[in-house]
C-alpha cells in the first residue's frame, strides 16, 4: 500500500496538474510526470540514509498535505518590511504581485518562474528545464513536480544594486495542512554586486509542509550577501535547500538565521568553482519547545586557491534538537585551498539535543584545513556575576545567549532588521543585538 | 545593620565556615584577614548568593531581614554588592550597557527614572575621573581582556555607580600598583556615609593605610578568631597568622 502522503501527493496533481502553469507545454508535463514517479519511488528519506540520519521524513509519510487552491491573501508583512524598496512577496507558493515591489531603477531582472512556464523562447526554456531538472533526490523530486512558481532573476554583468532585495516566503495559513513549494534561480554576472535578505514566516500555526529549492550562481568577480531569517510557525514543517556556484575571484557571503518551524531542514550546498572563489557561510539555530532543525552545510573547493570560513552557533532550550552537518570537500586540484569551520553550541536543558558532525574531505595536501565543534552550557559563574548586578535570571541567560551569538548576530545587516530579530529572539536587549558594528 | 549569627556553611558537602559571628553596622567599615583558604571569599560568596554554597546552621540579617531566602538579584537590589576577587571575563557583552542597564534596573526597583545613555556617561566619567581612569574601558566587553588592575578598577566603578548599602570588597587590592590603589582606596572612601556598610577583605595592611577601618576581624578556619582595630592589622602585618594559632592553642588546653 502506499504512503498517505505520497498518494494525497498523486491525487492532488491528478486534480490540478491542467491548472498548473505551463501545462500546454509537453514539455514540462513530461518533466513533472517524471519527477512526481521519480518521488513516490523513492519516497522520502529514513534513518538509513547517512544525509539524513538525525532528521529522517519517513514519519511524515503517515500525514497527508493539499496543495493550494486560488490565491490566499498574504498576512501582514512584520514591520522592519514595510519601508524596503525591494521586495518579491510569495504567499503559499505563489508569486503576489500586489504586495511585491521592485522599481525598474533596480536594474534587476525578475519573471515570476511561473509567467516564464506558460510562455519562454528557447533561451529561457533552457534555464527553466535545467532548473527543474536539477538534484536527484526525493526532495528535488518532489519540488520540482509541484513548485508552480518561483523566482528568475538576473543582476546583469558589473551592475551593484544598491538596496538590498527582500525575499518574502510565507504561508497564509487560511487552512490546516498545506502544502507549497516554489524554485528558483538568482544569477549575478560577471562583477555584479547583490545583497539578499530572505524572509520565512507564516500567518498563524496551522500545520504545513513546505519547500523552497534555489539555484544561486554567481559569475566571475560578482558578490552577494544573503541573509536568512526563517520564523516559521510553531508547525511548520520547511525542507529548504540553496544550491551556490562561485566562478573565479567571486564572493559569497551568507548568515542564515533558523528561529522558527516545527521541523526545518536548510541546506546550504556551495561549490567554489573559479580560483581564488571566497565562500563565508554563518548560521544561528535558535531552538526552543520541540523544535527539531537541521543545517547543513557542504563547501566544495574544486579550484586553486578557494577559500571558505563556515561558522555555525545552535542554542537548543526545552525538548529541541539542534543538528548540524558540515562538509569541506578539496578536490585533488584545488590547492592553496583554505577552509575552516566551527560548530559551537549550547545545551540550555537536559532534554534538548545537539548533534553536529564536521565532515572533511581532502584530497590535496598543500591546503589548510581546520574544524572544530563544541557543544556546552551556560557558564554559571558568569550568570552569577551578572544577578550579583541585578540582573533577573532569565534577563542573564538572554544576554549569555546574545553574547554568544554575537559574532554571528552582528552581521545582520540594519539597525531595525536586527531588532526586530533579536525581539524574535528572545533576546531583547538593544545590545549586543544592534547591527553592524562601526 | 548585618548580622551574622552561628553561620555553618558547606560547599560540596565539605563545611567551610563553622561557626562564624559578625556585625557590621551601619556607617562602618570593617576588614576581614585571615590566611589563605580560610574562607573569606565563601563569606563574601554567601552574602551575594551564590549557588552551592550551603548554609547547614545560622543566620543572616540584612537590617533584620533574612538575606538567604533573597536571590542574588534581589540581594543587589536590595543595596548588597560584591566586589568579586576574579571578576568574571564576559565577551560580546558592552561593559557600558552591562553598567547601564545594572543601574537602571536599581533605579527602576527604587521608583527613580532611569538614566538615558547621555546622562549614564556623565555619572560614569565622573566616577572614572575619581579612581583614575578613562572611559576606554567602557567600551569594551565586559572585563573582556582587561588586565587584572582594570579588573578591579571596573569592579569599583560599578560599585560607585551602584551606590551600594552593604559592599563587600573581595581582595580588591591584590593585583593594583601602588597608585591605583591609591585612587581605589578614595573611591570607596567617597562613598563612605552614615548609611553604608563595607566588608574589606585583604590581605595587606597597606590598604588599610588607606582605608581606616573601625574594626579589624581574624578570619581562620571558618570562624572569626580575633577581632581589634586598626592596630590589630599591623600586628598581623608584622608577625603573621602564627601567634593567633598559639594563643588559641594556649586557650583551648586551658579550656
Ligand atoms: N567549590 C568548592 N569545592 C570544594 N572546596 C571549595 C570550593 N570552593 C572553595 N573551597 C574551599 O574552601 C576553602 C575556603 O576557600 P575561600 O576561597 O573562601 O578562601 P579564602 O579565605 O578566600 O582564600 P584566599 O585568601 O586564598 O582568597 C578552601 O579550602 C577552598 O579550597
Ligand atoms: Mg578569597
Amino acid at each position: 500500500m502506499i504512503a498517505p502522503l505520497l498518494q494525497g501527493f498523486l491525487d492532488e496533481f491528478e486534480r490540478l496538474e491542467a491548472a498548473m502553469p505551463g501545462y500546454e507545454q509537453a514539455w514540462l508535463r513530461q518533466l513533472r510526470r517524471d519527477r512526481l514517479d521519480a518521488f513516490v519511488t523513492s519516497g522520502l528519506p529514513g534513518r538509513r540514509e547517512e544525509a539524513w540520519k538525525y532528521t529522517p521524513l519517513k514519519g511524515l509519510e503517515q500525514r497527508a498535505f493539499a496543495l493550494p487552491r486560488g490565491s490566499a491573501l498574504p498576512p501582514p508583512l512584520p514591520p522592519p518590511l514595510d519601508a524596503v524598496r525591494h521586495r518579491l512577496v510569495f504567499v503559499d507558493g505563489r508569486f503576489a504581485p500586489e504586495s511585491s515591489r521592485l522599481p525598474a531603477d533596480a536594474e534587476i531582472e525578475f519573471l515570476p518562474l511561473s509567467e516564464v512556464f506558460r510562455n519562454h523562447d528557447a533561451a529561457a526554456r533552457f534555464r527553466i528545464a535545467r532548473l527543474m531538472g536539477s538534484g536527484e533526490d526525493a526532495l528535488d523530486h518532489l519540488n520540482a513536480a509541484l513548485a508552480t512558481d518561483g523566482l528568475l532573476l538576473r543582476v546583469p554583468a558589473g551592475r551593484s544594486v544598491r538596496e538590498p532585495v527582500h525575499l518574502v516566503y510565507l504561508g497564509s495559513k487560511q487552512s490546516s495542512g498545506r502544502a507549497w513549494h516554489l524554485r528558483g534561480l538568482i544569477e549575478l554576472e560577471g562583477g555584479a554586486r547583490l545583497r539578499i535578505v530572505e524572509h520565512f514566516y507564516d500567518g498563524g500555526e496551522e500545520a504545513e509542509l513546505s519547500s523552497v529549492i534555489n539555484e544561486i550562481q554567481l559569475a566571475a568577480d560578482a558578490e552577494l550577501e544573503l541573509v536568512r531569517f526563517q520564523d516559521m510557525g510553531a508547525r511548520s514543517i520547511l525542507l529548504s535547500r540553496t544550491r551556490l556556484q562561485v566562478e573565479a575571484r567571486g564572493r559569497l557571503r551568507i548568515t542564515a538565521i533558523d528561529r522558527g518551524g516545527e521541523l526545518v531542514r536548510s541546506e546550504w550546498l556551495t561549490t567554489l568553482r573559479g580560483r581564488e572563489a571566497h565562500g563565508d557561510i554563518a548560521g544561528v539555530a535558535r531552538l526552543r519547545g520541540r523544535q527539531h532543525a537541521d543545517q547543513v552545510v557542504e563547501v566544495r573547493h574544486l579550484e586553486r586557491d578557494t577559500s571558505a570560513e563556515v561558522r555555525f552557533r545552535g542554542v537548543a532550550e526545552d525538548q529541541s534538537r539542534a543538528v548540524f552537518t558540515g562538509t569541506l570537500h578539496v578536490a585533488p586540484g584545488a590547492s592553496g585551498a583554505e577552509t575552516r569551520l566551527s560548530s559551537r553550541n549550547l545545551l540550555l536543558s537536559p532534554q534538548a539535543e545537539v548533534d553536529t558532525r564536521p565532515v572533511l574531505e581532502i584530497h590535496h595536501d598543500e591546503v589548510v584545513a581546520a574544524h572544530g565543534a563544541t557543544v556546552g552550557q551556560l557558564d554559571p559563574e558568569a550568570l552569577f556575576y551578572l544577578r550579583s548586578r541585578g540582573f533577573s535570571e532569565t534577563m542573564a541567560r538572554a544576554i549569555l545567549i546574545g553574547a554568544f551569538l554575537e559574532e554571528i548576530s552582528i552581521r545582520l545587516p540594519e539597525p531595525r532588521f536586527a531588532e526586530w530579530v533579536s525581539s524574535r529572539m528572545g533576546l531583547d536587549h538593544p545590545l549586543p543585538w544592534g547591527g553592524e558594528k562601526t | 545593620m548585618l548580622e551574622i549569627v552561628d553561620l555553618h556553611v558547606s560547599v560540596g558537602g565539605t563545611p567551610i565556615l563553622k561557626g562564624l559571628d559578625l556585625r557590621v553596622p551601619r556607617g562602618e567599615v570593617h576588614a576581614i584577614m585571615g590566611p589563605n583558604g580560610a574562607g573569606k571569599s565563601t563569606l563574601a560568596y554567601v552574602l551575594a548568593g551564590k549557588e552551592g554554597y550551603e548554609r547547614t546552621r545560622g543566620d543572616i540579617r540584612w537590617d533584620g531581614k533574612d538575606l538567604l531566602s533573597l536571590a542574588p538579584e534581589q540581594r543587589a537590589i536590595a543595596g548588597i554588592f560584591l566586589a568579586f576577587q576574579y571578576p568574571v571575563e564576559i565577551p560580546g557583552v558592552n561593559n557600558a550597557y552591562f553598567l547601564r542597564t545594572a543601574v537602571n534596573l536599581k533605579r527602576k526597583a527604587r521608583g527613580e527614572p532611569e538614566l538615558d545613555a547621555v546622562e549614564f556617561l556623565r555619572a560614569a566619567r565622573e566616577r572614572l575621573r575619581l579612581i583614575g581612569s578613562d572611559d576606554g574601558l567602557l567600551q569594551r566587553g565586559l572585563n573582556e581582556g582587561f588586565s587584572g588592575g582594570e579588573k578591579k578598577r571596573n569592579e569599583i566603578l560599578q560599585m560607585l555607580m551602584l551606590e551600594p548599602e552593604l559592599a563587600i570588597l573581595d581582595e580588591t587590592d591584590s593585583g593594583l600598583d601602588i597608585d591605583a590603589l591609591r585612587l581605589v582606596a578614595s573611591g570607596v572612601n567617597a562613598l563612605r556615609s552614615p548609611e553604608r556598610a563595607f566588608l574589606v577583605i585583604t590581605h595587606y595592611q597597606r590598604l588599610l593605610e588607606h582605608i581606616v577601618p573601625d574594626r579589624v576581624h581574624v578570619l581562620a578556619e571558618g570562624r572569626i578568631v580575633a577581632s581589634g582595630g586598626p592596630d590589630l592589622a599591623q600586628r598581623l602585618e608584622r608577625e603573621g597568622y602564627g601567634w593567633l594559632a598559639e594563643r588559641r592553642r594556649a586557650s583551648e588546653a586551658l579550656g
